[in-house]
């Protein structure tokens, strides 16, 4: 629990952090709306990774939904 | 199916993770304009394992080919349905445990693990079906509904194999701050998985030391937090943390030797950041993710992409690289002691050396590094990728020392992806 509670204060932490940066208008937002800005421009090419590594390393999950499934292969 | 695969499977993540990609996956929770149907076909190999290292069996590994639909649909300005499936086949071999190789005096040497491989694909052994040849059907459902300055989804998946059921469901949000420069997401899953054999009679290669009762199943309980700020014109970051709970069956149904706990409790910390540059027309990734466990497994992730613009091509070259420490009952040797009794020549379990072990190379401690090119040919309102990635693992790959012999049966794949998109 102590490394989880660290997790969250880092995360509350880096909230407050940014809270302070300056604002961009709208009007200066073309590029971050731009596909290739997307956190995730080909999501089935990383749904995919995902399923691979998962299936060869010990590790998995990240900030989103998690699943089931074996991955002994 | 006409055979049985000692070795099970294939799995319902991807079909999860794809549903609620776009939660945590845009700079703003805006709905999406576009329609978009998407194919994708994936083929890659695993490298054989070299002769040296195995002590029986085929040293072949896996191949596996994908084919992989989606369809995105907004509706109304308001809603979006996405609604993905994939198909799966999978045949080779791989290992099912390790032993120490044969020394010239008569004894073993423990210097040098080798595998004893599951089998070919499909094959007899004794009257009894050896090897794997596997066939995955995954799918999932997912809504999202957008409302001013935020957004709420939903998703169901199922995965089903021969001898593997998962279905899972996931609820997440997401909220606009700051004039829409900061996003928070949350969101909470639950999967639920049944594991049984085909036909167990005819399975032989499968888990003599921890066997799997006639109602195996496991849970995984999730949930997540992360935050995105845009910090500039042409550049944006996201934290995020999670934490997963898995419970029930977790050890491995075709490692003859493998008994692993009942519970898995784990937690990830990621950072995320895009910057766009004007100059080149495209734009830099960089993620990176730590993870840790109970079971005593911690990792490092790291990854960069460049998405380079050239009029109506863009080129994707990307690499990462993965390090983890090996779970605190792992050994190359799982069975053996080292005064050199085979497991075989004993009752077996009995010579375990904790209450949990396994010599699964993939709860080793190795490094791993993937190199990607992907090319995506725009003629809109059609997208075409190719796409080409190579991955290598070795314990040479992790920083500083460990008593840990490199274990035979890491992997070495390359794959190739065609796909395309329309967009309408």
């Amino acid at each position: 629990m102590t490394k989880r509670a660290v997790c969250v204060s880092a995360l509350i932490g880096l909230m407050v952090v940014l809270s302070g940066c300056a604002d961009v208008p709208v009007y200066k937002r073309g590029n971050l709306a731009k596909p290739e800005m997307a956190w995730s421009p080909d999501p089935m090419e990383a749904a995919l990774q995902k399923h691979i590594y998962f299936a060869k390393e010990a590790s998995s999950g990240g900030a989103e939904a998690a699943g089931g499934g074996c991955g002994c292969n | 199916m006409e055979s049985v695969k000692p070795n099970s499977k294939l799995m319902a993540l991807s079909a999860a993770a794809a549903a609620l990609q776009g939660v945590s996956g845009q700079a703003s929770a805006a709905a999406p304009t576009e329609a978009t149907l998407s194919y994708r076909y994936t083929n890659y190999s695993e490298s054989a394992i070299d002769a040296d290292l195995v002590a029986s069996g085929h040293a072949g590994r896996y191949d596996i080919k994908v084919n992989q639909f989606s369809a995105l649909m907004p509706v109304a300005g308001k809603w979006a349905f996405a609604i993905s499936l994939q198909d799966e086949t999978l045949s080779g071999a791989s290992p099912w445990h390790n032993v120490p190789a044969p020394a010239d005096n008569g004894q073993v040497d423990f210097s040098r693990p080798q595998a004893v491989m599951s089998g070919a694909t499909p094959g007899y052994e004794d009257g009894n079906l050896v090897g794997i040849e596997e066939h995955r059907t995954d799918g999932s459902f997912g809504a999202t509904y957008y409302y001013d300055g935020g957004s709420i989804s939903s998703n169901f998946a199922f995965s089903t194999e021969d001898d593997y059921d998962s279905y899972s469901g996931g609820l997440s949000l997401e909220k606009e701050f700051d004039k829409k420069q900061t996003v928070v997401a949350a969101g909470v899953s639950y999967s639920d998985d049944s594991i049984f054999y085909e036909d167990a009679n005819r399975v032989i290669k499968k888990n003599e030391s921890h066997l799997l009762p006639d109602d195996a199943g496991k849970t995984n309980t999730s949930g997540f937090i992360s935050i995105s700020r845009i910090l500039g014109p042409n550049n944006i970051i996201l934290g995020g943390v999670s934490f997963s709970a898995k419970e029930g069956h977790l050890s491995d149904a075709y490692k003859k030797y493998d008994k692993r706990p009942s519970e898995r409790d784990a937690f990830t910390v990621n950072l995320s950041y895009r910057h766009y540059i004007k100059a080149m027309q495209g734009a830099w990734h960089f993620d990176y993710r730590y993870y840790d466990d109970n079971w005593g497994v911690s990792s490092s992730t790291f990854s960069v992409a460049l998405y380079k613009n050239w009029e109506k091509l863009q080129f994707v070259p990307s690499f990462r690289y993965y390090g983890q420490s090996a779970a605190s009952f792992y050994d190359v040797f799982a069975m053996y002691r080292k005064d050199g009794i085979a497991a075989e020549q004993n009752d077996g379990v009995a010579y375990a050396k904790w209450e949990y072990f396994a010599d699964d190379a993939r709860l080793s401690d190795f490094g791993a590094m993937t190199v990607g090119f992907k090319v995506v040919f725009k003629q809109r309102p059609v997208d075409w990728v190719l796409g080409l990635e190579y991955y290598l693992a070795d314990k040479e790959f992790l920083p500083g020392n460990s008593d840990q012999l490199s274990p035979p049966g890491l992997i070495e794949y390359t794959r190739f992806t065609f796909g395309v998109d329309h967009k309408f």
